[in-house]
């Protein structure tokens, strides 16, 4: 292991490479390993009877409450099957969202192996009246059994959960099962379709299925999974960061539909374990005490604090990570100086990220900054003014998410899929959030209303999904509305819709004509920096932003940086909703000439660029050279505009989607443009 | 990808490789490996050996990875194992094998041998506890505590102890438990919590009646504005902050987002960064 731990102050909850002391909040872990074993071995004697538990554990910010998810991942996998949900910063926490996190999760591995495989092949076992303890050694034997004969077993093992369950959705499980034994993309399209995605037709196809699951089916797909988990690898799933729910003005409706969630999960579904998170004040004085007694009752079945190291565990955390530090000049006390070692655990209030904080000045021969800034600031949070240069912690935090979110939206655009629905529509709420004029409010994963002061309202529509019915039936949603109503579509602009989709393309021309609809196209970097700012502002509710000494950065100070220096109120997306009504005076429903509906990214230099160099200038990718462009469209000649965009980042990878396109629109007329997708050398088309 | 019986015979070194790879991997996964896993009857011999020369332990008709280092391997992962759930965590092995490797390791200093409540239990060498001689020490201080506390019970005349005496010898015990090294320093001198005056009852009073009876957790201000109540002299941070260096309570930072007031602020101790410390639990509730 390197020293990257030293700068990973925020546990990652799938990070296969735990540096653990497992006697720290033993009682933690050991609570729900108990339950997990209690659970798995009623699941055994009398499956029918089984209920679902939950549990709440509670600390101050850096105690290691997402560390604790990952050593139970490594403790009881494969022996239960864990999932990590953060909720949503403004849209709800829905069970079409939980089911989704659930499925997705599945496909993770979890310390070597994969955790879907871990729920089938204790399944099996269960089903086969084996031990449950060892899954993989029969789905091992699974795989090398013939086609044939696999069939057979799973067919049984369907038929057996049926007996203990019948309630439950039979091709769910049937299609649950066979998870394990599919081919890399029919494991794709079977994990989307499984999650309630979506599908596109080639995914369908792929799996035999002939529609998705829909949202509508997403509780009884859950109960699906948590029953049949409960019978090999109980399903954990593990609510994180819960002081989230706690926003402004709708704390009380947020938290009231998470108790019901909670309750619904709890009495819905058997042998699942609930485990739920949060940083101690927020619960005790924000969420607790609005659930009222029937949801307390299912949402609190335990409650446990995590606990702060002893002095004498903290010796022994140091211990462990001075172990990893490649070639350490001696043992401890070094790096740190004797007395700055010895006075360190005197201090109260220590947590395990201070102490990391404090071992990585060390390391690099710097003061240790907890010693030096000890003194009596008697504020109820950290007092901005000893936070030395907070703009630039906060600007080197906010660039490294960005990176971040640019590398997992790359492993999106190559494989051509969507983004997450449910963190994009939340992240148009938060940026939304900093325009005070503006009032949103979701009514789902692809609505969302708009109140602006002054103005008649608004809605937003998230066109995200795959398949052209569904993308019809949202389109003719749209058509429905009021033709005077103002509105905005918006779809990724790497997800065109294909030239074979008439029905969506006219219905799509359709919406274009209204006037009062505006069609806006968002580029990878308007989604990097939605993502990033849900991500940002998440962290900065749960305390998880922190100085060089681990001291939280107040939740003010960080909304005052990204309102002044991110600027999400000039992102183009903001600016099209908060621009004047325009259009007003053609209203009516009058066919409008499309070039002035449709918004791409390369249609919007004029707020971005006026704005890029005071605010996004530091967050956006460079310009790529004319001549690079030229020289891979000379050889393509006739080409897609994807095709364009790969053979650029083949040869440089720094280049973003839009600033290819926006070097091919500068081209012209050199560059011809037939359609938006296709673009050729001019006199080779 | 379905695999499908050959027609002819399969020649055994390949059989061997196959059986092989199978016990590899359930010696991985289960710790131990016996019949049909290690092959045919006739190849198993071959299968054995190169098992064993592997590193892997031949017991009866099964091959198990080495008992020590399953041991081993439990014990520095920081569990708490009963000796009687010993041959559970353990793989092809029986009772009195695993208590004998137990007592081997414990005699190794590789292991700690410790009786929690009635069940001897096997706990990595890391964790502090009492060894013999400072047992044998704290029985006698106990014992001479006993006495003092019988004699008030069963004198001619009956008599009471001062409670504050009580608390002395109390906290004595109580430190060496909390103790992380050279307990029979603070055994031989007790520390008093609070020897000038006795208001750490009073805290501890009223942290109790304030706990939250789940974790144990109590607000700082709210003992701060109880106290005000009940004894104004009390100086509650400067109280708090021994009781902390004395092992009695743990601190805890504030953690919410806006939700502790200047004033509520004010009531409480400062800790690392600056932080208030706004909640708190005894240490004896917990560890």
């Amino acid at each position: 292991m390197s020293e990257a731990f030293l700068s990973a102050l925020h546990a990652d909850p799938w990070n296969n490479q735990l540096l653990d002391l497992p006697s720290l909040n033993a009682q933690a872990s050991d609570a729900v390993e108990s339950e997990v074993a209690k659970l798995s071995e009623r699941a055994r004697r009398d499956p029918t009877h089984l209920r679902s538990m939950s549990q709440v554990f509670l600390g101050p910010p850096g105690v290691g409450k997402t560390h604790l998810f990952s050593r139970l991942r490594k403790r009881l996998g494969p022996r239960a099957v864990f999932v990590h949900i953060r909720p949503l910063l403004h849209a709800g926490l829905t069970p079409a969202f939980v089911l989704n996190e659930a499925v997705m999760q599945l496909a993770q591995a979890s310390y070597g192996h994969s955790q879907a495989d871990a729920l089938v092949g204790s399944l099996v076992a269960h089903t086969g009246a084996s031990s449950t303890s060892f899954p993989m050694a029969h789905l091992m034997d699974l795989k090398e059994l013939p086609d044939d004969g696999r069939a057979q077993k799973l067919e049984e093992a369907l038929e057996k959960v049926l007996d203990i369950f019948p309630d439950l959705d039979d091709v769910y499980i049937e299609r649950l099962l066979k998870l394990p034994f599919c081919s890399s993309r029919e494991r794709r399209a079977m994990l989307a379709w499984l999650a309630g995605q979506d599908c596109d037709p080639s995914q369908l196809t792929r799996i035999g299925a002939a529609s998705s699951l829909g949202s509508e089916h997403a509780v009884r797909a859950l109960r699906t999974l948590g029953c049949v988990a409960s019978l090999g690898s109980p399903l954990v799933l593990v609510f994180d960061q819960l002081e989230n729910l706690i926003q402004r003005n709708h704390e009380e409706e947020r938290i009231t539909q998470y108790g019901n969630l909670i309750a619904e999960l709890v009495d819905a579904t058997r042998g699942l374990l609930v485990v739920q998170m949060a940083l101690d004040s927020e619960w005790e004085q924000g969420i607790e005490t609005r659930l009222n007694l029937s949801q307390r009752s299912r949402v609190v079945m335990s409650k446990k604090s995590i606990v702060l190291p002893t002095p004498q565990e903290s010796r022994q955390l140091l211990q462990i990570w001075h172990e990893e530090i490649e070639s350490p000049r001696g043992p401890l006390p070094w790096p740190f100086q004797p007395s700055e070692f010895d006075a360190l655990f005197t201090l109260p209030g220590l947590t395990p990220r201070m102490l990391l904080c404090a071992l990585s000045e060390a390391r690099e021969g710097l003061p240790i900054g907890l010693l030096k800034n000890n003194s009596d600031v008697g504020s109820s949070t950290t007092d901005l003014t000893a936070l030395e240069d907070l703009d630039g912690l906060l600007e080197k935090e906010w660039n490294a998410r960005l990176a971040s979110t640019h590398a997992s939206i790359d492993q999106v655009e190559e494989r051509r899929g969507a983004i997450e629905s449910h963190r994009l529509c939340d992240g148009v709420l938060t940026a939304a959030s900093f325009v005070p004029s503006l009032f949103f409010q979701a009514s789902g994963v692809e609505h969302i209303q708009i109140e602006r002061t002054g103005e008649s309202a608004r809605w937003v529509s998230l066109l995200h999904q795959s398949h052209h019915r569904s993308i019809n039936v949202a389109l003719d949603r749209i058509l429905q509305r009021d033709v005077h109503e103002r509105g905005l579509v918006l779809r990724e602009q790497w997800r065109p819709f294909s030239p074979t989709w008439k029905s969506s393309l006219k219905k799509q021309g359709e919406v274009l004509a209204r006037s009062s609809v505006t069609w806006f196209e968002l580029t990878r970097q308007d989604v990097a920096l939605l993502l990033t700012l849900e991500d940002f502002i998440q962290a900065s509710r749960s305390s998880d932003i922190c100085d060089s000494v681990g001291r939280p950065v107040p939740d003010e100070a960080v909304r005052a940086f990204i309102s002044e220096q991110i600027r999400p109120d000039a992102w183009p997306l903001l600016q099209e909703l908060t621009s004047s009504d325009a259009s007003d005076s053609d209203a009516g429903g009058e066919i409008a000439d499309e070039r002035f509906n449709v918004i791409q990214a390369d249609d919007a230099e004029v707020p971005l660029a006026q704005e890029t160099e005071t605010t996004t200038a530091p967050f956006r990718g460079d310009d790529v050279p004319l001549s690079l462009v030229e020289s891979v469209m000379h050889r393509l000649r006739v080409a897609s505009v994807d095709r364009v965009i790969r053979e650029v980042r083949r040869i440089n990878p720094v280049y973003g989607r839009a600033a290819v396109i926006e070097s091919l629109r500068i081209m012209k007329p050199a560059i011809r443009w037939h359609g938006r997708n296709i673009v050729a050398m001019e006199g080779s088309a | 990808m379905a695999t499908r019986k050959a027609g002819g015979k399969t020649p055994d070194p390949e059989l061997i490789q196959r059986a092989l790879v199978k016990a590899r991997a359930t010696l991985t996964e289960k710790g131990v490996a016996g019949g049909a896993l290690l092959g045919a009857a006739r190849l198993r011999p071959s299968v054995v050996s190169t098992l064993q020369e592997e590193g892997f332990e031949l017991v009866g008709n099964k091959v198990r990875v080495r008992l020590e280092s399953q041991l081993i391997d439990l014990v520095s992962s920081g569990a708490h194992t009963p000796l009687t759930q010993l041959q559970k965590r353990l793989s092809g092995t029986t009772a009195a094998e695993a208590k004998r490797l137990a007592t081997k390791l414990t005699l190794r200093g590789d292991a700690q041998l410790v009786l929690r409540e009635k069940v001897l239990t096997l706990v990595p060498k890391t964790e502090v506890t009492l060894a013999q001689a400072e047992l044998k020490q704290l029985v006698t201080e106990m014992d001479s505590r006993l006495k003092w506390l019988k004699k008030a019970m069963n004198g001619k005349a009956p008599a009471g102890v001062l409670k504050a005496d009580l608390k002395e010898s109390l906290t004595g015990w109580s430190q060496l438990a909390s103790a992380e090294r050279s307990p029979q320093a603070t055994l031989a001198t007790p520390k008093a919590v609070a020897p000038k005056t006795n208001h750490w009852k009073l805290i501890r009073g009223a942290l109790l009646a304030l706990a939250n009876e789940d974790t144990g957790l109590a607000r700082v201000p709210e003992i701060g504005r109880r106290l005000h109540v009940e004894s104004p002299a009390v100086d509650l941070k400067a109280e708090l902050l021994e009781a902390y260096q004395n092992g009695l309570v743990e601190l805890r930072p504030e953690g919410g987002i806006g939700r502790l007031s200047i004033e509520d602020a004010a009531l409480c101790p400062t800790g690392a960064g600056g932080i208030p410390l706004s909640w708190i639990r005894l240490l004896e509730e917990v560890r």
